[in-house]
């Protein structure tokens, strides 16, 4: 399989969840009012056992699986979700951020060990957007395969690892009002060749833990961001598609915040200059 | 009842909810639509040969019927009247109907579609294309009421969508795939006769949608959805689809 191969079936099921968002929007905005019903039985736990985060990921979990499409996996290693298709397995995990947070939001999103198979030296990245190696080499290493092997009836077929990311964005902390859902396609490990390190920054976690490259090379470990501002477009496929999807925005509140990519993605979206 | 603009906002929203829906499944759609190919020894005998025991149109309507019951909205009803996929929602009673016609019909398909009477309630005087009454005047009077349950409690708006699809004849390669939402027969007032081109028969109709391809009261929304254009049609084909295409284009 061609690099440009994997970029075409990234941006395949990019599109189909897109529309799939797209369709079921207004049930998902629906769920996420849904709490306000019962609010009185679980208000004064409120903030201390849970957050919106877990009420959200329910409503779209509810969706995935019930009008989705694919075959759900067991595996215990991998994201939120993970469905098997005809041509991948598919990750996907939802993210949720207040306004404290908007800065990630604008341009970086977290990823777990279990999301992505994109392994890369993380470099520190100014607020230019230029990069530097870090004194001691840095890397990230995610637990997933660029490609699953798949074992059925004595035969072995290898098939592409996906990841998908949608990141909910609230403007208060009880995750009332949304600003914008957006829906993110990290490239697949392979695509590294042409990539390299730009796809990410770090993460929330540095491990305390240090390694050595058979060359002596000292190294430490971290989580990771994927990082669509440096790496946030299909450079293979032609006019370069963006891998991000805004499926939902308040461009009444968006308008506030200083989320220039965002905006663009929506002014292309819609054919039109809204922001 | 709810007011005109209610109303379109409604045709509005579940148009683009089935909209975002078609393209979400175009994939499984277009394979669903091959999957004929792995069979057709079997039945290519029997196709179109003067028998008329088939035609693409059952084998199209239930990969898509498929698709919409297993993954769409809504509760079906039993009417017996009705569209070919009729469900309620929370806010509307919700028709549907598949349209396929092949290229040798293309001039049935690029601006206006035939369209039955238990599939609308668009109730208007049918007028002749340079706007004249015909003599007698032609009355049309559809099946489908405005509102379920008239003046009840349990009221609701009835809405009516088509799925038109255009096939090459011969190979059955799908050349293109709309979504177009009919007026409500409440919107009268707005739209009148525009909406209506007269059938083959009289008391028969045809859904104009060229010449109301915007929802009046809503700025920048059209009834038409372009859901698949196969931009390497023959040339000659694609030049009966400019409008079409014009749609597809800026939307």
């Amino acid at each position: 399989m061609t690099l440009t191969e994997i970029e075409e079936i990234e941006h395949k099921y990019l599109n189909k969840y897109f529309y799939f968002f797209k369709y079921v929007e207004d049930e998902m905005k629906h769920g996420f009012k849904s709490m306000y019903e019962i609010k009185n039985d679980w208000e004064k736990y409120w903030g201390s056992k849970s957050s919106f985060s877990t009420g959200a990921e329910r409503i779209i979990y509810g969706l995935l699986n019930g009008k989705s499409f694919g075959e759900a996996n067991s595996n215990p290693v991998s994201a939120d979700l993970m469905f098997e298709v005809d041509d991948a397995y598919i990750h996907i995990d939802v993210k949720t951020y207040d306004h404290d947070n908007i800065n990630d939001f604008a341009i970086k999103h977290d990823t777990n060990l279990n999301q992505t198979s994109y392994r890369a030296e993380i470099e520190n990245r100014t607020s230019k957007g230029k990069r530097k190696r870090k004194k001691t080499l840095n890397m990230h290493y995610p637990h997933l395969p660029t490609r699953y092997t798949k074992y059925e009836n004595s035969f072995k077929t290898k098939k592409l690892c996906l990841t998908y990311f949608i990141s909910i964005l609230t403007d208060d902390t009880n995750g009332d009002n949304i600003i914008a859902i957006l829906l993110t396609c990290v490239p697949n490990g392979l695509l590294r060749r042409h990539y390299g390190n730009r796809p990410l920054v770090s993460g929330k976690t540095q491990f305390h833990d240090t390694h050595y490259f058979p060359n002596g090379t000292k190294y430490t470990t971290s989580t990771a961001r994927y990082c669509f501002a440096d790496a946030g477009k299909f450079e293979l496929l032609n006019f370069e598609p963006r891998r991000i999807k805004v499926t939902y925005s308040n461009n009444d509140k968006l308008k506030k915040y200083n989320l220039s990519i965002i905006k663009n993605v929506i002014n292309e979206q819609e054919n039109r200059k809204i922001f | 009842m709810l007011t005109d603009l209610e109303i379109e906002q409604l045709e509005s929203k579940y148009l683009n909810k089935f909209y975002h829906f078609l393209k979400y499944v175009e994939d499984e759609m277009m394979y669903g639509f091959q999957t004929k190919e792995r069979i057709r020894n079997d039945w290519q005998s029997r196709y179109g040969n003067g028998q008329a025991i088939s035609d693409f149109a059952v084998g199209a309507e239930r990969i898509i019927y498929s698709l919409f019951n297993g993954k769409g909205i809504g509760q079906p009803n039993s009417a017996p009247v009705g569209a070919d996929m009729f469900f309620e929602v929370d806010d509307a009673f919700i028709h549907i109907d598949l349209k396929t016609v092949q290229t040798d019909n293309i001039g049935d398909y690029t601006t206006s579609i035939f369209v039955g009477e238990n599939q609308n309630s668009y109730k208007a005087e049918i007028k002749q294309s340079n706007g004249q009454s015909f003599n007698p005047v032609r009355n049309y009077n559809p099946a489908l009421p405005t509102y379920y349950n008239q003046g009840t409690n349990e009221e609701k708006i009835c809405l009516s969508f088509f799925v038109t699809i255009l096939y090459e004849a011969g190979n059955l390669n799908i050349l293109n795939i709309n979504l177009l939402s009919m007026p409500n027969g409440q919107l009268e007032p707005i739209y009148g006769s525009s909406v209506l081109r007269a059938g083959k028969n009289p008391g028969k109709v045809r859904f104009n949608f060229g010449a109301v391809s915007d929802f009046m009261l809503l700025s920048n929304k059209k009834r038409l959805k372009v859901v698949y254009f196969n931009e390497d049609m023959d040339p000659s084909y694609l030049k009966r689809l400019s409008f079409i295409e014009s749609i597809k284009n800026i939307q």
